[in-house]
């Protein structure tokens, strides 16, 4: 019955939405609309319970109920978050709109329970999301930014569905186990590939940074927190269930995570706008899931995956509170902007792992899980690099957010400000209430932390962005693509000239002849 | 009982538009409620036919109680019968937005109107004949009603660029027909028999006849088809016309040539169905779909790019003949019935409101488009639905029929006719996208915020009929393909 209810109140609310005799209603039950899921993964009543509409399936089983937890504690922060903040936007109830259709397809995704249910509300998750990147201020930045996110998307997408068709041939579209041997080799590898690219796996992650920087706040934080996730939940649901089937990729998968972890860290150094600064965080931090989902293809399943949806779970809640608690930096007058960047401060203490903090579960996780490997002493440095960066990476956050020009005075408004509040408190929490093991950090623990502050010091002091970085680094690929691509090709009115010519009769009479010709010549040889 | 209403049901398809079209451009009067009445009637009828599919089909009706050889047969077959349906919706959403559409005053500026209604029920009559129609020699009567009716309807405004695409056409579909009729003529002075199904059990690969009526009949269906690179009679027809002309044009005249293409291989060319030959005419569609795509991807006006459109989505079906040819024949077949349907569906919604959007925006450039203003917003639904059911998303009918195409690639290990579905998806994706930008990033519509619910409703109506169709387990088309 509540399954029922999440997944149907975001398209009731939708509908609500549209007919403009029911606006009004419509907005409140957007606002509203996750908190079906959220009591669901909360009560948790029947799991393994499935419904069924005609030939989508839905159901709610252990890793479903972690995702749909911190997923739907997002959307509802968002969802209520939403409405003031947009207030006086002319294109607020299509940014609503939009944002619902992307809440059904989220929340779709983690529900369902085959492989085809998953791919209807992925497709349609990933769409809408391109919706929400265009919802940006009308320029080329948005326009290029939607055009890299669709491109990227798109591929995904094509690589999901032959690896979709690829697995129904072997044995039929249920989460099954897939085994790397014959056509399910192809349908995991199109599943890898669509999955690590939703990721934003390091190799195909430039759509990244651009999508969620132009985004505005309320999408970045859907973008960054959730809609990533589902490429997580994906290849969760999908990996072979026998340890040690994939064990070859195990360590490669971990070193690209580590590296992940690492340069994505640096190059965010590089960035001037917060929200960037933020997104490139992101990425690292996908560089840390992936070092744990290496971890869970080794032959002796060194981590669960229920831990892999703990560390998601942790970055979501974390990157949605930081990029919520930005937007109400950029919008409060100078009185209450201390405060926010305090609730900031915490928030980047989580991701870096202070004390305390989900994010210090994480690291100890991580840490521990990668010195039981046999001889791994290169990988822990690694991740004790990662953690120096991405300490000086949140520190260049808070001092570029607390550096941005205020926007005109005004109150802070209240709703914003409270579902901030109560998701910050959430994520500080998190260690307490995930059954977790709230870890008091060791020395041993805390010192990448501690160098990372004093480079930070340091850098604020003495340094400044070299000259040709002053305006932040874009990615080699995300400005090199659409300028190699068209060269490529012949130019448009070389094409356009072909056409004319074929437009011609004489040129149709001849081509007509010539595929006759053809046609009757291999109907002569086979026949 | 149940036999006669459904023979009268038959005789109404055909007689009704007919008789309705000659009164019109006999009397002129009531142009727009004679025309809604027998759209009504017409789609009720398809849909009874639909809902009482007699259970041992393909069902046979003699005209008139005379058998062949001299009389006419009609064969109901399910396919048939859902490509009916697909042609009443298709029919009754034009009809309807032309209501709105044109103006209907007496004088010269009626005259569009007034012209409209009476050829719309022409064509409709013949594609009616087309799909009930079991012979050779009868599908090039219903192919010629419908393509003459077309033409004319081309060029209904009368405008310069509408007659010299309409001559065109003319001549292009004229060239098809004699050809199309040459190859018939080999085949009946070769086996003296029309019935499609009694050719397909005579027909043998050998004879030099059969070969070369071979070669006449596919190539004259390329043609009609507008395969490239036969397509050049296309673009300006459809581009040009005007929107509901086009919806018709795009989404089932092309589609009858290929849908007969079809049946034709399927029946008595199957012999001929070989895998070179199949790598031929696959090979001639990749060309098809990616020139099409690249086309469409640099056309600046918006009917253009629709037009081009077509042209890519015929080429990515002709990937029939490869993926068939081994057992994964009738899969093929049934994903590209399929495809068919909701290319009809998802074209024609596609045209209607491209036709509203140019009216509200008061321009015919994609960069000029409105945003999703006002009563745009309904258009821009209507396009972004169509588009996802012609990129085959889920839970469309184009997905349905992909998905069939793409396990019959995988299952015959034919991973180059897998790249090349992907491929074209991947240029779809690339001319649509750049399409649905403007709904988001376009300006205040110049030509005002409100348009009747007849501009906005049949596109809406058929862009989600060809979305949604595949939520239902449908009888007869196979519903999703886990269950």
């Amino acid at each position: 019955m509540l399954l029922t209810l999440a997944l149907l109140l975001p398209w009731f609310a939708l509908l609500l939405l549209w007919l403009p005799p029911t606006r009004r209603l419509g907005r409140h039950a957007a606002a509203s609309a996750a908190l079906p899921a959220l009591l669901l993964a909360l009560l948790a009543p029947g799991l393994d319970a499935t419904v069924a509409f005609g030939a989508l399936r839905f159901g709610l089983d252990e890793i479903g109920r972690s995702f749909l937890l911190f997923s739907s504690l997002v959307w509802w922060a968002v969802g209520l978050y939403t409405p003031a903040w947009m207030a006086g936007d002319r294109k607020a109830q299509r940014f609503n709109s939009i944002l619902t259709l992307t809440l059904a397809g989220s929340i779709g995704l983690i529900l369902a329970a085959d492989l085809l249910t998953f791919y209807v509300f992925f497709a349609l998750a990933s769409l809408a999301a391109w919706g929400l990147v265009l919802a940006g201020p009308s320029n080329d930045a948005t326009r290029h930014a939607g055009r890299t996110y669709l491109l990227m998307m798109v591929i995904a997408e094509l690589a999901l569905l032959t690896g979709i068709a690829a697995a129904a041939t072997v044995e039929g579209l249920t989460f099954q186990s897939l085994t790397p041997e014959g056509n399910g080799r192809l349908a995991l590898t199109g599943l890898a590939l669509g999955f690590a690219i939703k990721l934003g796996v390091l190799g195909v992650h430039f759509w990244l940074p651009p999508a969620h920087a132009t985004a505005p706040i309320p999408a970045s934080a859907v973008l960054s927190g959730v809609l990533i996730k589902a490429g997580l939940l994906g290849w969760l649901r999908v990996a072979p269930l026998e340890p040690g089937m994939l064990d070859a990729w195990s360590g490669p998968l971990s070193l690209l995570g580590l590296l992940a972890a690492l340069y994505a860290a640096l190059i965010g150094l590089l960035q001037t706008h917060p929200k960037r600064v933020l997104a490139y965080s992101t990425v690292s931090q996908v560089g840390l899931i992936l070092l744990a989902l290496g971890l869970t293809l080794a032959a002796e399943k060194a981590l669960a995956a229920g831990s892999v949806a703990f560390i998601a779970g942790h970055h979501a809640l974390a990157k949605a509170s930081a990029f919520l608690g930005l937007g109400l930096l950029m919008t409060t007058p100078a009185p209450q902007r201390m405060g926010i960047l305090l609730g900031l401060g915490a928030v980047c203490g989580v991701l870096i792992g202070l004390p305390w903090s989900s994010g210090a579960v994480v690291k100890g996780l991580l840490t521990e899980t990668l010195q039981q490997q046999e001889g791994e002493p290169l990988a822990v440095w690694l991740l004790a690099l990662s953690s120096i960066a991405t300490t000086c990476l949140l520190l260049r956050f808070l001092l570029l957010a607390w550096r941005l020009p205020q926007a005109p005075h005004r109150a802070v408004p209240a709703m914003p400000l409270l579902a901030w509040a109560v998701l910050l408190a959430v994520t500080l929490s998190a260690p307490f209430w995930l059954a977790a093991r709230p870890i008091a950090a060791s020395l041993d623990q805390l010192w990448p932390a501690a160098v990372g502050m004093a480079l930070a010091g340091l850098g604020a002091r003495f340094g400044a962005l070299p000259a040709p970085w002053r305006d932040g680094y874009t990615g080699h690929l995300a400005v090199a693509l659409p300028r190699t691509l068209p060269r490529t090709l012949p130019s448009p009115s070389t094409l356009m000239r072909l056409e004319r010519h074929l437009l011609r009769w004489r040129n149709m009479g001849r081509l007509m002849l010539l595929i006759s010709l053809a046609l009757a010549g291999l109907l002569l040889l086979e026949g | 009982m149940g036999f006669a209403s459904l023979e009268l049901t038959l005789i109404v398809l055909l007689t009704l538009p007919l008789a309705t079209a000659a009164l019109q451009f006999g009397s002129g009067r009531q142009p727009r409620s004679l025309a809604l009445g027998s759209a009504v009637i017409l789609t009720l009828a398809s849909l009874s036919l639909l809902v009482r599919l007699p259970a041992d089909t393909p069902w046979d009706y003699a005209i008139g109680g005379w058998q062949q050889p001299l009389g006419i047969h009609w064969r109901l077959t399910p396919v048939g019968a859902w490509m009916l349906m697909v042609t009443a919706l298709v029919g009754l959403a034009g009809v309807v937005h032309a209501c709105a559409h044109f103006v209907f005053r007496p004088g010269p500026e009626g005259r569009a109107g007034r012209v409209f209604m009476p050829l719309w029920l022409f064509a409709w009559a013949g594609l009616n004949a087309f799909f009930l129609s079991a012979d050779l020699f009868n599908l090039y009567v219903a192919l010629e009603v419908l393509t003459l009716a077309s033409v004319a309807l081309v060029a209904l405004t009368g405008r310069q660029v509408n007659l010299q695409a309409a001559m065109r056409y003319l001549l292009a579909a004229l060239f098809g027909s004699v050809v199309y009729l040459l190859g018939v003529g080999l085949l009946y002075g070769q086996y003296g028999l029309l019935d499609l199904d009694a050719l397909a059990a005579v027909i043998e690969a050998g004879a030099p006849g059969s070969r070369a009526a071979a070669v006449a009949l596919t190539i004259g269906l390329l043609s009609k088809a507008a395969i490239f690179p036969l397509h050049f009679w296309l673009p300006a027809a459809h581009g040009r016309a005007e929107a509901p002309v086009s919806a018709l044009l795009s989404g089932l005249v092309v589609a009858a040539a290929f849908y007969l293409l079809l049946r034709l291989w399927t029946g008595p060319l199957a012999a001929f169905w070989k895998p070179a030959t199949a790598d031929l005419l696959g090979a001639i569609g990749i060309a098809a779909m990616l020139w099409g795509g690249i086309q469409a991807l640099l056309q600046r006006r918006l009917k253009m790019l629709v037009a081009y459109s077509t042209v890519s989505q015929f080429g990515f079906l002709m990937l029939l003949f490869p993926l068939g040819s081994g057992l994964g024949r009738g899969t093929a077949s049934h994903g590209v019935s399929l495809l068919l349907a909701n290319h009809a569906l998802a074209k024609a919604a596609l045209f209607l409101a491209a036709g509203t959007l140019i009216r509200l925006s008061l321009s015919d450039r994609v960069a000029g488009l409105t945003g999703a203003k006002g009563a745009a917003r309904w258009s821009w639904l209507a396009v972004i639905l169509s588009g996802g059911a012609l990129l085959g998303l889920p839970p469309s009918l184009g997905f349905q029929g992909k998905w069939a195409l793409l396990q019959t690639a995988v299952e015959a290990g034919a991973w180059g006719w897998l790249g090349a579905i992907l491929a074209g998806t991947l240029l779809t994706f690339a001319y649509l996208a750049r399409l649905i930008e403007q709904a988001l990033l376009g300006s205040e519509p110049a030509g005002g915020r409100d348009a009747h619910w007849a501009l906005l409703a049949p596109a809406l109506l058929l862009a989600s009929i060809a979305m949604l169709a595949g939520l239902l387990t449908l009888p007869g088309s196979g519903g999703l393909p886990c269950c």
